[in-house]
């Protein structure tokens, strides 16, 4: 029933944890292929949970989940077969680099996923020197996960995935924790596999990132439900909606004798300063 | 309760070796079957949490330390097959990389720590006192940690005898102890006394504070092992069944049935020679364990230990019914905090009023979702941090350091810990000589070398021996001085220390060379050359054998070793669960480190007690399983997320070129020469 060109699709997803805590209310959604989609929305709203449906990592309470056409059910990816085209197909990068890398070297761990694909050796280790050098930690290669830096371990989290090929590339909070240099290069590489075709799905709160990062945003309510979807512009613009699910707050300011009171948001304060020219260059590309 | 090599003889490991090995074929197996491979990773934490737990020790002077081992924890939650496994693994992480406990002697730890220790723990307390106990019933976190308490002095008790039995099966022609210089007269009662209090009660209060942490905080982890469980008392169709005080009678009666055991020796316990001793107490009812003037000694002896059992279980009943008292005045544990319920705690700040505090509003904030006393939330406010400054001492003379120094002791250790790590890494990818050997030859060459150096029973054979280690640490570009350090400083020097006594004539008998005078009652005291001889046997012993290890571990890289005992077929999982152990102590480590720092800017002026002390123990093991749990259900997810369907595949190739077959060849001729020159010389 999903079209062609919907690559994923969510329906009327409920999810609460241990029974308990909600985290999705009847959310909808799909994204296309070769679209950038921001999954929009303050700390526990429920994108994270979002991302690891889609993943097939957790399982729904109620409702469908559709990828490439098909029903993704646990009984489904118990099949070895579906499991691992699934698993080819898409790829997760983990907000919490220490969660994903648990090799005992990064040669190791960026192997991890082609050698559980069943893919010939020497194409695996192949496969592996690329991806090293294409995201510069080919000198890292022998070292033990947990002796690198947050900025290196995101690298090696991201080349561990990126080596499997996926066409859809899930990112939960992707520069959150990062230095500005490691977030700009992250954006920018982003932005490449867009234009290489991936299909991206990100979750964030950073709102300044937003007009490189995505095509169109979801914005989640705080209670765990889809209010409104839209272009990043559009989004960005409606500062009551914005307000409303808490990702920007009221902050009152003193300017000399003057109190005034404006709407507070991350993105204005302290936007890197490429930014913009990034965006214009692409639109312009 | 790790014994390191050289304290064993080598029939004793190879025994203890054998024997495990359908232990862990067995336990692998139903791993395997029963625990999902979801829980791969939780299995990889428990190994990384006991092998925490262990580093808290104390030495006690037979040759080993007490510390508590975690292996009925992990077997409530997640089943005897899996501690088995999680336990040896923290066991195999020590004896390989961090030099505690032998390699050798790996079959004889595993049997006293997982095996033993598991199954008296787990199915002959725990589980019998659980039957009809529901999943959140404070009673089943007693009857683990209970368990816990057990199965820990069973283990001990189990090292006792390994140790005991040495010098009477193991000595030189002229009497001297070969291997453990102790008889078990002596390491029973050292052994015991030590796990009986100290560790004991640590592992006694971990076990109950990880599981009722556990019941408030993360009821799924426990329903891992006990699927059919019900969840509260409320859905059982009958109330539990008290614990009736005649089930103690079973073992206590067995217990005191094989007490003629005791009567083997008849030369009499360590310290407690009668014709030497000068009683000043003389109203006892049976003396010397008899009464009919040893014309039935075993009858005797018997009945003295039912009536020893009896007053010993009165006392224990007392003090059972005391603690049902105070667990009835204590609230329900279930209920979660309201407002109301941060009332007066012996750490809280509460009494100490508003005006000690800052902006009232925001102590009210912080106060009001705080967790009853008991309840260990990871994310629980900081609201001393307030207090604290007011009542700071800046010259730090408040006098709490010997409370955490417990706990400080580990960090350190674990500081140290890391360090090491760090510095192996480098080491073991720089240049040399071993360094270029393959890993599988090199694991398997030195554990040869490890065998031979047991079969060693010459003082100038082990010193040839210990000097070929040194010219193969420097041939491996080792620093030198770092090298002998490492082995000396860490671990023979306290071996020194603990076979110190064992030189005495109290000891070992014979022909006194250093007088030390006429300290015990009365009797000249001094070493004798047998028990320096033999001492000067064990140290050195234990010095190669751990230069041996050491050489080994620092000149390779844990990843490889790990590919290298996969190469020599030890099992994949095994393995893996090895590998991300390893990384989680890392990870916990700092986990425990932050924990630390951020509860002791609360403890400031408020801890005063001794149950307070034991409670961060507890607390913190509870709130650390919490966070490694939700780390580990992470991994597993990253894990699925790139394929992972339950087998582990490696990249890893390995080549065996000339210099392996120079090497093999150059150990085997070693092992020839020194057996062959050792029995030549003979003694």
């Amino acid at each position: 029933m999903p079209s062609d060109a919907e690559l994923l699709v969510v329906k009327d997803l409920t999810y609460s944890y241990l029974g308990r805590f909600p985290a999705l209310d009847g959310v909808s959604m799909s994204v296309r292929r070769g679209e950038k989609v921001a999954l929009l929305g303050a700390n526990g709203c429920g994108k994270s949970t979002l991302l690891k449906v889609i993943d097939g990592l957790v399982f729904p309470d109620a409702g469908n989940y559709f990828a490439f056409g098909e029903e993704v059910t646990e009984d489904k990816l118990e099949d070895r077969q579906f499991n691992e085209g699934f698993r080819t197909r898409v790829g997760f990068i983990f907000q919490n680099s220490d969660a994903q890398v648990f090799s005992p070297t990064v040669r190791e761990e960026i192997a991890f996923g082609p050698l559980n694909m069943a893919m010939d050796r020497r194409q695996v280790e192949a496969r592996v020197a690329d991806t090293l050098e294409m995201l510069g930690i080919a000198e890292l290669a022998d070292r033990a996960p947990y002796q690198l830096s947050g900025g290196q371990k995101k690298r090696v989290a991201i080349a561990s995935v990126l080596v499997m090929n996926p066409e859809v590339l899930l990112f939960d909070e992707p520069t959150a924790a990062l230095d500005p240099r490691s977030q700009q290069w992250l954006m920018e590489l982003i932005v490449e596999l867009s234009d290489a075709g991936k299909t991206i799905v990100l979750a964030t709160h950073d709102l300044g990132t937003l007009d490189v990062l995505a095509d169109r945003c979801v914005v989640f309510s705080e209670r765990h439900q889809v209010v409104a979807e839209g272009p990043p512009n559009d989004i960005l613009a409606d500062r009551d909606l914005l307000l409303s699910v808490n990702l920007i707050h009221e902050h009152t300011h003193l300017h000399g004798d003057l109190a005034h009171h404006h709407v507070h948001e991350i993105g204005h304060h302290h936007e890197p300063e490429p930014l913009p020219d990034l965006a214009a260059e692409r639109t312009a590309r | 309760m790790h014994i390191p090599d050289g304290y064993l003889s080598p029939e004793t490991c190879g025994v203890f070796g054998a024997g495990m090995v359908p232990v862990f074929a067995t336990a692998g197996k139903r791993v395997r079957r029963v625990v999902k491979s979801r829980y791969v990773p939780l299995l990889a934490l428990a190994a990384a949490f006991s092998f925490l737990v262990m580093m808290l020790n104390v030495p006690i002077p037979d040759g080993t330390t007490a510390h508590a081992v975690g292996a009925v924890l992990i077997a409530v939650i997640l089943g005897p097959e899996a501690a088995i496994i999680a336990i040896s693994t923290a066991l195999a992480i020590q004896a390989l990389f961090f030099g505690d406990g032998g390699v050798l002697a790996y079959g004889a730890n595993t049997f006293n720590m997982a095996f033993v220790m598991t199954m008296v723990g787990y199915f002959l307390v725990y589980k019998p006192l659980t039957r009809n106990v529901s999943l959140t019933s404070p009673r089943r976190a007693f009857a683990a940690a209970l368990g816990g308490y057990v199965g820990l002095c069973a283990a001990a008790f189990c090292a006792a005898i390994e140790f005991g039995v040495q010098p009477e099966l193991f000595k030189s022609a002229s009497g001297a102890p070969l291997y453990a210089p102790y008889h078990l007269a002596q390491t029973i009662p050292a052994m015991m006394v030590a796990h009986l209090t100290v560790a004991g009660g640590v592992e006694f209060a971990l076990t109950l504070g990880v599981i009722l942490y556990l019941q408030r905080a993360n009821l799924p982890v426990l329903r891992i092992n006990h699927a059919d469980a019900s969840e509260s008392d409320a859905d059982l169709a009958k109330p539990p069944t008290r614990l009736k005080w005649w089930y103690a009678l079973g073992p206590i009666a067995a217990i005191a049935l094989i007490t003629p055991l005791g009567l083997i020796y008849n030369s009499g316990a360590f310290g407690e020679d009668p014709a030497r001793a000068k009683p000043v107490w003389h109203h006892v009812l049976f003396s010397g364990y008899d009464f009919s003037h040893d014309k039935h000694p075993a009858v005797g002896y018997i009945i003295s230990a039912f009536v020893g059992a009896a007053l010993i279980a009165l006392v224990l009943f007392g003090l059972f019914g005391l603690s049902r008292l105070v667990q009835r005045r204590r609230p329900p544990a279930a209920q979660p905090a309201g407002p109301t319920t941060a009332g007066p705690t012996t750490l809280g700040p509460t009494m100490l009023a508003p005006t000690m505090l800052g902006p009232t509003t925001s102590t009210a904030a912080l106060t009001a979702d705080r967790p009853p006393p008991t309840t260990i939330s990871p994310s629980r406010t900081p609201d001393w941090l307030i207090q604290s400054q007011v009542g700071m001492c800046p010259c730090g003379c408040i006098g709490k350091r010997q409370r955490g120094s417990y706990v400080q002791k580990t960090l350190s250790g674990g500081a140290t810990l890391m360090r090491q790590a760090m510095f192996g890494e480098d080491v073991a990818t720089g240049p040399g000589l071993l360094q270029r050997i393959d890993p599988r030859v090199k694991l398997l060459t030195m554990l040869s070398v490890l065998i031979g150096t047991a079969l060693v029973r010459n003082i100038e054979v082990l010193l040839s021996l210990y000097a070929v280690t040194l010219v193969l640490a420097v041939a491996s570009h080792l620093k030198l001085s770092f090298f002998v350090k490492r082995v000396w400083l860490f671990i023979p020097v306290f071996t020194g220390v603990v076979v110190l006594p064992a030189t005495l004539n109290i000891v070992t008998a014979g022909h006194i060379v250093v007088p030390l005078g006429h300290w015990w009652f009365g009797h000249r005291i001094g070493m004798t050359s047998q028990g320096l001889h033999s001492a000067a046997l064990i140290v050195s012993r234990v010095a190669v054998s751990i230069s041996i290890v050491v050489l080994l571990t620092l000149t390779t890289p844990w990843a490889k070793l790990m590919a290298a005992l996969r190469a020599i077929y030890v099992p994949r999982m095994f393995i893996q669960i090895m590998a991300m152990a390893y990384r989680y102590i890392f990870y916990l480590l700092g986990s425990v480190d932050d924990m630390y720092t951020a509860r002791k800017s609360r403890m400031v002026g408020a801890d005063t007690d001794v149950k307070a002390g034991r409670a961060f123990v507890a607390a913190t093991a509870g709130a650390l399983f919490g966070k490694a749990h939700t780390l580990s259900e992470e991994v597993y997810m990253a894990m699925v997320s790139r394929g992972y369907t339950g087998n582990a595949v490696s990249i890893d190739t390995f080549q065996v070129r000339a210099l392996e077959a120079v090497w093999v060849a150059a150990c085997a001729v070693t092992i020839a020469a020194t057996v062959g020159i050792d029995r030549a010389i003979g003694r």
